[in-house]
């Protein structure tokens, strides 16, 4: 190659987008030739510069604020367009329905089954298994295989979800494993730990968050399986910190179970047996004989023995409207109670409202409707009369919907 | 190209997909900056670049149900942005006003910013596409339609010569 023909290469070369033969005989040219060099050196330093150029330029302060405003407008056409659609013609979804219902029917009985068992019953047995039976040992072998593999599938898929032991690191004083100091810090299943009054230790969930544990806490691992953990907080204070994708972390807590949905909680379960669960980032769900509800970040709830779950209300609510849930929580305030926090509860208080909800007579949800709607109004699906009803699927709706913007 | 998306990263893209709002929130704030930067270097309007970064990130929010999240989320809202500049451009019609030039720099970045702000768009964004967001070739042959790879090549070399004489390299 001619000094003519290096020129229009080095761009190439600089690139690396050449093949290893000719990127040789560049290097060997460059160092022969100082013009050619030059030339490459030109072009080294420019991408140096353009290297040393600030990997991003900042935007402008309010581009999130205007984000939010343009998602509430699209959520908010989303409804109207959702309003406007025509409803769905009774009869002809009836008619549909009979149907479907005849086609189904006309499916069933002896005569029509599947292709699979339909074979089974008219195939010619040629060798039973035995006389009284009747049956055909390889046809048998066949139908019960994908059982089987199926069996043994799951059951190896089972064993390999097992995560323990759980690492645990001692931070100060000394923590308890099964009753022992342990020096390889391995905590198995069904084996409790404990901190002393000066200790505090860290727990490592394999694949799932980090635990710290508090002084004087008591805590027994009673699953330790991906997608299935699961733990006994019986005293003390407890901060889950997740640091994975979908958290797999349950906390059992007298008869409540505190489900980890992504983010930071704090949980305290002091002398007299009162729970509280604080949540700092994210949102956890708490599930209580069947009922399943959320608490929001910056909400806080109390769990108290012999009582439902206390009504999720912000960290940082006025006195005055804390004073009220406790009392409607466990001094059986009631309806009056209820009037009382709606008339108190403003913008940011509207999830504890929406909580109350169930707890409410059919009128005061339909009051605690208009004064959610009033400030979030219920998106697209979520209607008064669902609402009324305790449809849970328009209570979890209207609940993401507010979450997001509170 | 290969997932660059963080463990984190997926994780808010799922509940995004979920409609959780709060999470496509967090999901926009990581990417804000990066996005907002190739606005700017794509179409160096302030004002300009701020609505194509609002409008990337709300075309986002109505297909993220469609996103694979193990493809690469940052590589998706690039390309977005990258054709909504370019449908811009092809409705501004003319070229940019030029961006005032100083007759002193602190900081020879200022100096570069500048100029390549200052290049003709099909220019600046061949320019940007390949020498500043890392684009090969091939991928940039589907922003630029009209031109044939040796072609985008042959224009990378001329701005590139352009560039280091203006530099006095």
């Amino acid at each position: 190659m001619n000094c003519e023909e290096i020129k229009i290469s080095l761009h190439d070369f600089v690139d690396e987008l050449l093949e290893e033969n000719y990127k040789k005989e560049i290097e060997t040219h460059l160092k022969s030739c100082n013009n050619c060099f030059a030339e490459y050196k030109k072009i080294k330093k420019f991408f140096e510069k353009l290297k040393s150029l600030p990997y991003t330029i900042d935007p402008p302060d309010n581009l999130i604020e205007q984000l939010t405003e343009e998602l509430l407008k699209i959520a908010e056409s989303e409804q109207r367009e959702e309003e406007s659609k025509p409803q769905v013609n009774i009869k002809k979804f009836k008619r549909e329905q009979a149907k479907q219902e005849k086609i189904l029917k006309n499916s069933r009985g002896v005569f029509r089954k599947s292709r699979v068992t339909k074979s089974i019953f008219t195939t010619k047995i040629s060798a039973p298994l035995s006389p009284r039976l009747g049956l055909d040992p390889k046809k048998t072998i066949l139908t019960l295989l994908p059982l089987v593999l199926f069996a043994v599938g799951y059951f190896v898929y089972d064993f390999s979800l097992i995560n323990s032991p759980w690492k645990v690191r001692t931070i100060t004083g000394n923590v308890l494993i099964n009753g022992q100091i342990r020096a390889s810090e391995r905590w198995e299943e069904n084996e409790s730990l404990v901190t002393e009054n000066d200790s505090k230790a860290v727990i490592y969930v394999p694949n799932t968050c980090r635990i710290e544990v508090d002084a004087n806490s008591f805590l027994i691992l009673n699953k330790a399986k991906d997608k299935g953990n699961r733990i006994k907080l019986v005293k003390g204070s407890i901060r889950i910190i997740n640091n994975n994708l979908l958290p797999y972390l349950a906390i059992e807590i007298d008869n409540s179970v505190i489900h980890n949905r992504g983010g930071t909680i704090a949980i305290t379960i002091d002398d007299n047996s009162i729970t509280s669960v604080k949540v700092e980032y994210g949102y956890l769900e708490i599930e209580e004989k069947g009922r399943v509800f959320f608490v929001d970040e910056g909400y806080t709830c109390e769990i108290r023995p012999n009582f439902h779950s206390g009504t999720p209300h912000r960290i940082d609510a006025p006195d005055e409207l804390k004073d009220e849930i406790r009392s409607l929580d466990y001094e059986f305030g009631g309806d009056s109670s209820i009037q009382k926090i709606i008339s108190i509860a403003a913008e940011s208080d509207m999830l504890t409202l929406l909580a109350l909800i169930p707890r409410s007579s059919e009128m005061l949800r339909t009051v605690i409707f208009n004064k959610i709607s009033a400030y979030y109004p219920p998106p697209a699906g979520v209607t008064l009369e669902g609402i009324v009803k305790l449809d849970p699927e328009m209570i979890e709706k209207w609940w993401f919907e507010i979450e997001w913007q509170i | 190209m290969e997932n660059e998306n963080t463990n984190y990263v997926t994780y808010l893209i799922e509940l995004s997909q979920a409609g959780r709002k709060n999470a496509f929130f967090d999901l926009c704030k990581i990417n804000l900056r990066n996005v907002f930067t190739v606005a700017y270097r794509l179409y160096p309007d302030y004002d300009k670049a701020q609505q194509i970064t609002l409008r990337t990130f709300l075309i986002v929010w109505e297909n993220i149900k469609a996103f694979d999240p193990k493809k690469s989320f940052m590589l998706w809202l690039k390309n977005i942005t990258i054709k909504l500049v370019l449908k811009e451009l092809m409705n501004s019609g003319a070229s940019l006003n030029p961006i005032k030039s100083k007759t002193m720099y602190v900081h020879d970045n200022e100096r570069i910013e500048n100029m390549i702000m200052n290049l003709p768009n099909e220019d600046r964004i061949i320019f940007v596409l390949h020498d500043i967001e890392g684009y090969d070739y091939d991928e940039m042959k589907d922003f630029l339609e009209n031109l044939t790879e040796d072609e985008i090549k042959s224009k990378l070399l001329d701005i590139r010569k352009q560039l280091i004489i203006n530099l006095g390299l």
